[in-house]
């Protein structure tokens, strides 16, 4: 069901199955190489679904909380935490058809948290993976290690415990086998957000993206483009959070005004083919909405599906540039809400 | 966090009687309920409220407080509009307060959020600025905020106990918002979690063991975090209520200025706090002489300091009787109006009445002047201007030193010469200065008059008791008339008072008939510094009458005529005026009806007189 008007909204429930919701703790999909797959914690315990087919049971801690899904070219590998007590341990895993590979956790821990762990994931194989280590949520370090096959090298030290809170770390490689590597890192005002690029020459030293400000930047989250990359956050303006887009061309980064509707929140970067889509959730209107770019990153268009429902969904392409939105039950179901184009908000 | 919101928002969460709806009370008893914003997620919105499975339907925390609160439906009880959301960040809630605390005026915020925020990547300091902002948010429309710390995550959930220290954290940052603001805090950190262990029955027991049932089934959905159950609702309540109900509400503060009568629209009130309560916020009401001028709340962190208080509202009064009055409040309640202050804000003084001096003063010595007018109400000094006879004096006095009673007395003045002065006086006080007084004239005197000039009679006449016409000078008082014989020695004698004059032209008969003959006359005018010289002597013939000789018939006057005794004058039309009675006998006029002109008339130039035949 489809409709060509800007404004109007059709939802489209196809399928209600099964009692109950999914949190973000029970949910991630892949972002770049099928959309149609998910992992998710069903009734039974970790299976991973396909949107259009049938789902198989995986075998991941019932108490994982996933953080990444990346797409392998054998499979996909899934990344997430699981809390024993007061630590919080890396989970690594190659998961699909085969039976599912728990990687060793990074060598040399010294923090009682280790979180948001990062695949970094070049031409379907794993290259690495970064992370966020501490005592205290607030005193962490970002950390990352290369995968050598079947061990992982040395950890690498991205960005040093700061003066505050280190969180929310998102990463691309990029198309020349750069890793980039972006959170939101407190600088004693408020948070900003910070990036670091690994070349072969090691880390750059962490610099604020978008220069200083005395409002919070959060959530950031980056996707390789062809020619750099482009990260999206939600900044704070005085009012309401908004969308925040940033294009790294080269060595440099180029800044996007603020937009977005109010309450711009926890957007997610995902691939379908030579489109990139920023799915984000709104709070005023109430919904989900998706920036659709070109390959370099230039606005295509923008979707709204609305749904009060506050659980981040799954994107699916469904035919041509028609998508949709998801949100699978535990049983199997899934419900699914058309998204529509509609006009590029003015001022907000 | 996971599940929809309890379908009790936006609605007063009240159980029993407390349906404090719009529209079931009057307006003006419904004003004084008490309303109550439980703001936050899906802890606030009630999820997983049930026992063994089933629902409570009692609406979370926010449910269970009205009946701890008191809120029993009276006017002055309160309300509770439960507008928690699941899955809410403090985030998203910057985008949904405003809507919120449009809805109705509210008079508390409880605040609780952040659990999902930890769940989202989001440090405590952005947390922190969040609540910050949703805070004053909340002030800028004069409504209190009681921050609430969360509860901590399920330590057999999927985060086990490695987000303690982080919701410890956020314990700590509340804590200190709390201490900065209303230093309301319900303190739910420890609440299902005493001691280091928690209550595992007081939270949803369905918690990251999906597929392993019982407690968890294919029907239950997985709480990622720990939400309360039913019991651990019951305590969630009762820990708002013990930090809502510990204190009383506030007393009664006591006003302190304005008071009185205040020079101009007062820019600060101030009042005392009433002692051993801490109030949050005050309610300043300025009622004038046409209802209320100013009514807000202000918060008492901003506005108070040790045991007094002041504002400015940034309202401007006219002048006018004023009264204000403050109540305090905290998130318990408010308290009583204090008594009103009274105050007057005065308008410049009404300008004073001058009272002396005025008139006409003698002296051959300059004179020294006191000046005297009425006192104006609320002024505070006078300025006097007198001018005149190449003098200007200017002084600004006190009032305090220069009136008493109804009246004011400026210091003798410098000596004024003989000449013509005036003088005002205007009033001044806080609130302005007044405006002019009249101008009042005065003259001083310093020689006797000049010598008036006579006019008639000055030729021969039959009135044998002629009036007398001469022109006097100024500031004569009186005139002496004599009357001589031609041959020598004196006639008559009179005195006039110069009062009775027109101006300076004077007309006056002796009452004594002259004997027919010649005469002369003469006129001398005095005043208290002496007589003039006497005038030129005028000669005059007083000759028999003979009326018949003297008729005069359609004649047309282009100047003035003098009409003596013995001459009849009749039947005129007199066409325009004015006439002016003139020196001569009696003389009686036909015009157009009949006019009677005692002692003659004249015809001012450019009017046409016709005399006719007396009928």
């Amino acid at each position: 069901v489809r409709t060509t008007s800007l404004t109007l909204l059709a939802l489209t429930a196809c399928v209600v199955a099964g009692a109950g919701a999914l949190s973000g703790a029970d949910l991630v999909q892949a972002t770049d190489r099928d959309l149609g797959v998910f992992l998710v914690r069903g009734t039974g315990g970790w299976e991973l679904r396909r949107s259009d087919s049938g789902a198989s049971k995986v075998a991941l801690p019932s108490r994982l909380v996933p953080y990444r899904l990346e797409g392998l070219s054998d499979g996909w590998v899934v990344t997430g935490t699981v809390a024993q007590g007061a630590r919080s341990n890396l989970v690594v895993a190659r998961i699909g058809d085969r039976p599912t590979e728990r990687l060793p956790p990074p060598p040399d821990r010294f923090g009682l948290l280790r979180t948001n762990p990062v695949p970094l994931v070049a031409n379907g194989m794993l290259r690495g993976l970064a992370w966020i280590e501490g005592d205290r949520h607030d005193a962490t370090s970002v950390l990352a290690a290369e995968w050598l096959g079947d061990r992982w090298g040395p950890v690498e030290t991205v960005s040093p415990r700061g003066p505050g809170t280190q969180i929310a770390l998102a990463c691309a490689v990029l198309a020349g086998g750069d890793w980039l590597a972006l959170w939101s890192g407190f600088d004693g005002g408020d948070d900003e957000i910070v990036w670091s690029r690994r070349s072969e020459a090691g880390w750059t030293a962490p610099e604020r993206l978008g220069g200083d400000n005395a409002v919070p930047d959060i959530t950031p989250a980056v996707i390789a483009t062809r020619s750099g990359a482009l990260a999206a956050w939600s900044v704070y303006d005085g009012e309401d959070y908004r969308l925040r887009l940033a294009r790294l061309a080269g060595d440099a980064w180029s800044l996007e005004a603020v937009s977005g509707a109010r309450g711009s929140l926890y957007p997610q970067a995902l691939r379908a083919g030579d489109r990139i889509l920023v799915v984000h959730g709104t709070v005023v209107p109430a919904g989900w909405s998706i920036v659709e770019l070109d390959e370099e990153g230039g606005r295509l268009r923008l979707l709204r599906a609305g749904s009060a429902s506050p659980e981040r969904p799954i994107l699916l392409v469904r035919w041509g540039d028609a998508l949709e939105l998801a949100w699978p039950s535990p049983a199997g179901g899934l419900r699914r809400v058309s998204a529509l184009a509609v006009p590029e908000p003015r001022e907000p | 966090m996971p599940g929809a919101p309890i379908g009790r928002r936006a609605t007063p969460v009240l159980a029993g009687a407390c349906l404090v709806l719009s529209g079931l009370v009057p307006s003006a008893a419904r004003a004084q309920v008490f309303n109550y914003l439980a703001m936050g997620d899906s802890i606030t919105a009630g999820s997983f409220d049930e026992e063994n499975g089933v629902p409570t339907n009692q609406g979370g925390y926010p449910g269970r407080l009205d009946a701890h609160l008191g809120c029993d439906g009276s006017p002055s009880s309160c309300a509770i509009y439960n507008e928690g959301v699941g899955g809410n960040t403090t985030s998203q809630m910057l985008s949904r307060i405003n809507g919120v605390l449009n809805q109705r005026p509210y008079d508390a915020m409880l605040l609780m959020g952040g659990t999902n925020d930890i769940f989202k990547n989001t440090s405590n300091e952005t947390i922190e600025f969040n609540l910050t902002e949703l805070s004053n948010r909340a002030s800028a429309r004069g409504v209190d905020t009681v921050f609430a710390s969360i509860i901590r995550f399920h330590p057999s959930g999927i985060h086990g106990t490695s987000k303690d220290p982080q919701v410890a954290d956020l314990r700590a940052r509340v804590t200190g918002l709390a201490g900065q603001r209303s230093g309301y805090l319900a303190d739910n950190w420890p609440l299902l979690c005493p001691n280091g262990s928690c209550f595992a029955n007081h939270y949803y027991d369905c918690v990251g063991n999906p597929g392993q049932p019982p407690p968890c089934g294919a029907n239950r959905t997985v709480d990622p975090v720990g939400h309360p159950d039913g019991s651990g609702y019951d305590i969630m309540a009762i820990t708002f209520a013990a930090g809502l109900t510990f204190e009383d509400p506030p007393g009664v503060p006591e006003p302190t200025s304005p008071s009185g009568t205040v020079p101009a629209s007062p820019t600060t009130y101030t009042w005392k706090r009433d002692p051993g309560t801490r109030a949050t916020w005050h309610q300043l009401e300025i009622d004038g002489p046409g209802g209320t001028v100013h009514s807000r709340w202000y918060e008492a962190r901003f506005h108070c300091g040790g045991s007094s208080c002041s504002v400015n509202p940034g309202v401007s009064l006219a002048p006018g009787s004023y009264s204000f009055r403050v109540r305090g409040r905290t998130p318990r309640g408010r308290g009583d109006w204090s008594e009103p202050g009274l105050f007057t804000v005065l308008a410049p003084p009404e300008p004073p009445n001058p009272l002396a001096p005025k008139g006409t003063f003698y002296s051959a010595a300059p004179l020294a002047f006191v000046f005297e007018w009425s006192t104006s109400a609320n002024a505070t000094e006078y300025d006097l201007e007198v001018t005149g006879s190449g003098t200007q004096i200017a002084e600004t006095y006190a009032a305090a030193s220069i009136c008493g009673g109804s009246s004011c007395a400026s210091p003798p003045s410098p000596p004024l010469s003989g000449g013509a002065y005036s003088w005002r006086v205007r009033a001044r006080n806080g609130a302005g200065t007044g405006p002019w007084s009249k101008r009042t004239s005065f003259t001083v005197v310093d020689s006797p008059p000049a010598p008036p000039v006579p006019g008639y009679p000055d030729r021969s006449i039959f009135n044998p008791d002629p009036s007398y016409m001469w022109t006097g000078a100024k500031h004569t008082n009186y005139y002496r008339l004599e009357v001589f014989f031609a041959a020598g020695g004196k006639r008559l004698e009179r005195t006039f008072s110069a009062a009775k004059c027109l101006g300076t032209v004077c007309s006056r008969s002796t009452g004594e008939a002259l004997a027919p003959g010649n005469y002369t006359w003469r006129v001398i005018g005095g005043n208290p510094l002496g007589e003039s010289p006497p005038s030129v002597s005028q000669a005059f013939t007083v000759r028999p009458c003979s009326p018949q000789s003297r008729q005069v018939q359609n004649q047309v006057v282009t100047s003035t005529v003098l009409v003596e005794a013995c001459q009849t004058v009749i039947a005129g039309d007199l066409g325009a005026g004015p006439y002016v009675v003139g020196a001569g006998g009696d003389v009686t006029l036909y015009a157009g009806g009949s006019v009677e002109i005692q002692d003659g008339f004249s015809v001012s130039p450019g009017g046409m007189l016709t005399l006719g035949v007396d009928p």
